[in-house]
């Protein structure tokens, strides 16, 4: 059954993309069937998968808000297994064009649940904002995977995030469920980044993965060379903390 | 002040990321992440390395001598030989032991940035609940004078720092506020409405308008207000095809979710925008079926009459309009054309309220169907004033009947302006009378 996994956070700057670019490949390492959908206007995902943001035509803009266009259209072939709904900055205007349109919280949602072509896991990346993009995204998912950085600051950004996902559960997804929390940034001998961990783990026990992702340069210099850090640094303990976690998503109930 | 800082500064801060209201999970305890079969599991990630304290230890059983759990000897995953290291970073011994140059500002400078320090480390006696309710915003009103007032002259703000920087006192109480927040979660309250809830924000206290909107306007309120607009939007879409009018009861729409989105006090307004908007769906609605039925009836009625009325002129129209003619064809001249004015006053409105304000109500069918009757009515009061001289136009003498038909059409078309005419003369004649009556009585009660 295919599952929708929405990576959020309201803090910017946790590893929102970078997770979904390093999960997808894992996943697709591991065999699954992978499309990644972009709902950050910055096309953050939509770089890292060697795509122009700023010449990429359809989008998830048009995917939110023009009724004739089906899933399958907008997707594109990233070369890497991974099927992509990349954005551009036309999203921006979508979060305001949405405002005045009839279920404009659901729309994502229904294209999604319209006959296509299966996939294993689609996972969303999203802008740090809990704007009517972000919401699209979390009423289409089934389960939230939330990244951290281990620190204070980006702790707190946890708590605004799931205060809407009360009222997401409430009223638009009552299905929604929280796959896990991912500790990101982690410096593996700073004593805050551990202290970080163990105040998410006293909080969210169970749901926090084993897998955490320490901070290392190849995160960021994997992108700008069009790839994944399991492409670019396969033996890098990042890649190895993103395989990682594609085996604890992939076994997740 | 020692003690605090080798606690562990995050310690506690778990909880605040837990909303008000808990988490909205509840599957925390009960559903393990994950199930890995051992022999997929990747061996460079040992249990040791990647689980935190929290599967060993509760925070109350962390002795007291050992606060970071972490500092347990283990080897790190990766270490950095001496020569890998230098690569990296450069020679860094000299950043590291480089020694500070202190910085001082004169006594002056000093005084000119910070104000007096004695103020500062010396701060005023405890504020009275007076002075603390200007202090800390509410009620709103003192808040917002407070926030707009000028800079105080001994507050001197150089642009360069906050007030709370400026003084360590409040610094001091934050941070004493800060620390003597409870651990444990709050209390749940009731859900914030939509619009609050994005932004997470924490509310000052309710003033007791506040709380009462709380108690009567439920967020699921809110919720169902937005979906009837939604359907409001909708319907719009569907059964308006007129531009004009779509457009005023999209602004509706868009009024009543701005109210919507300024909160829960604004809820009646935004009820009200989608009333109007509903009950314009609700006519647009009555108005198809009322086009397939009634109207078509009335305009066949309406179209009956002008063609027996233009008939009847054909045919009588020589007598009618000739100046000798008999005094009942000019009555019925005048009836005729009363008529005629009457056919217009029903047909013009008819086609205004059906065709373009689109609001046509069926209780006003019979005014269209008496409307020629009372044209015809009118006409022919017309030509009685006009015979008993009533009206000095032609001193009871027709010269030419046109005047009167003339007289007659537009007293049939605008029967009530006529009609009014007639009362308000009626009641001159009634006040003259009256005048006469009290001018006799006046005599009477003065002379006693």
């Amino acid at each position: 059954m295919e599952r929708i996994i929405i990576v959020a956070n309201q803090k910017g700057g946790v590893g929102k993309t970078s997770t979904v670019v390093n999960l997808a490949a894992g996943l697709v390492q591991l065999g699954h069937r992978v499309a990644v959908i972009d709902l950050d206007s910055q096309g953050a995902l939509t770089i890292s998968l060697g795509f122009d943001p700023y010449t990429v035509r359809p989008s998830t803009y048009n995917l939110l808000l023009d009724e004739n266009i089906a899933f399958a259209d907008v997707l594109k072939d990233t070369g890497k297994n991974i099927a992509l709904a990349p954005a551009n900055a036309e999203l921006i205007a979508a979060e305001y064009k949405l405002y005045s349109q009839s279920e404009r919280t659901e729309r994502l949602r229904n294209i999604l649940q319209l006959p296509r072509e299966p996939f294993d896991f689609i996972l969303i990346d999203t802008a740090p904002n809990l704007g009517l993009v972000t919401v699209n995204g979390l009423a289409a998912a089934h389960e939230l995977l939330i990244p951290v950085a281990a620190n204070y600051l980006s702790m707190r950004g946890v708590r605004s995030l799931l205060d809407s996902v009360w009222l997401i559960r409430e009223k638009l997804n009552p299905q929604l469920k929280l796959l896990g929390v991912l500790p990101t940034l982690v410096h593996p001998k700073a004593a805050h980044a551990k202290s970080a961990i163990y105040e998410m783990k006293t909080v969210f026990k169970q749901k926090v993965f084993h897998a955490f992702i320490p901070y290392d340069d190849v995160a960021a210099t994997a992108p700008a060379m069009r790839k994944s850090v399991l492409e670019y640094a396969p033996n890098s303990a990042v890649a190895t903390a993103y395989l990682y976690l594609a085996k604890e998503v992939s076994y997740a109930k | 002040m020692l003690n605090k800082l080798s606690q562990d500064p995050l310690e506690g801060k778990g909880e605040e990321m837990i909303p008000q209201r808990g988490l909205p999970f509840d599957d925390i305890d009960e559903t393990p992440l994950e199930e890995i079969p051992p022999e997929e599991r990747i061996p460079d990630f040992s249990e040791a390395e990647i689980t935190p304290r929290a599967t060993e230890s509760t925070p109350e059983e962390i002795p007291a001598d050992d606060n970071h759990p972490f500092d347990d000897g283990d080897e790190p995953s990766f270490q950095l030989s001496a020569e890998e290291s230098e690569a990296l970073m450069g020679d860094t011994e000299g950043i590291f032991t480089m020694e500070a140059t202190p910085w001082e500002l004169t006594e002056t400078e000093a005084e000119a940035f910070m104000g007096s320090a004695d103020e500062a480390f010396n701060p005023e006696p405890e504020a009275t609940p007076e002075e603390d309710r200007s202090l800390h915003g509410p009620p709103g009103e003192i808040a917002l004078v407070e926030h707009f007032a000028e800079p105080k002259e001994t507050e001197p703000d150089m642009g360069m720092s906050t007030h709370l920087e400026d003084d360590p006192a409040e610094i001091e109480k934050l941070f004493a506020d800060e620390l003597a927040q409870p651990s444990s979660p709050i209390p749940a309250q009731p859900a914030p409405g939509i619009v609050h809830a994005a932004g997470g924000v924490q509310h000052e206290a309710q003033s007791a308008e506040d709380a009462m909107i709380e108690l009567l306007v439920t967020d699921e309120d809110m919720l169902a207000m937005w979906r009837r607009a939604d359907q409001a939007q909708k319907d719009v879409k569907r059964l308006i095809s007129t531009l004009y009018i779509a457009r005023q009861q999209l602004n509706h729409i868009q009024a009543a979710r701005n109210e919507l989105m300024a909160g829960k006090a604004y809820y009646e307004d935004a009820e009200r925008h989608i009333n109007e908007v509903e009950f314009r769906v609700q006519l647009s609605i009555q108005l198809d079926k009322l086009a397939k039925t009634t109207i078509p009836r009335l305009y066949v009625y309406l179209a009956s009459w002008f063609i027996i009325t233009v008939a009847l002129l054909f045919i009588f129209g020589e007598n009618i309009f000739s100046a000798e003619g008999s005094s009942l064809y000019f009555l019925a001249g005048s009836m005729l054309w009363g008529g005629m004015g009457g056919l217009v006053g029903a047909l013009m409105p008819l086609i205004k309220h059906f065709s373009v304000e689109q609001d046509f109500a069926p209780r006003h069918n019979w005014w269209y169907i008496a409307s020629p009757f009372v044209g015809s009515v009118m006409g022919a009061i017309i030509y009685l004033f006009m015979m008993l001289g009533s009206l000095s136009i032609t001193s009871g003498e027709v010269s030419s009947p046109v005047i009167i038909y003339i007289l007659s059409g537009l007293a049939g078309y605008q029967h009530k302006i006529f009609t009014n005419l007639v009362k308000r003369m009626l009641k001159v004649l009634e006040f003259d009378g009256q005048e006469e009556v009290e001018e006799e009585v006046e005599p009477k009660t003065s002379s006693g």
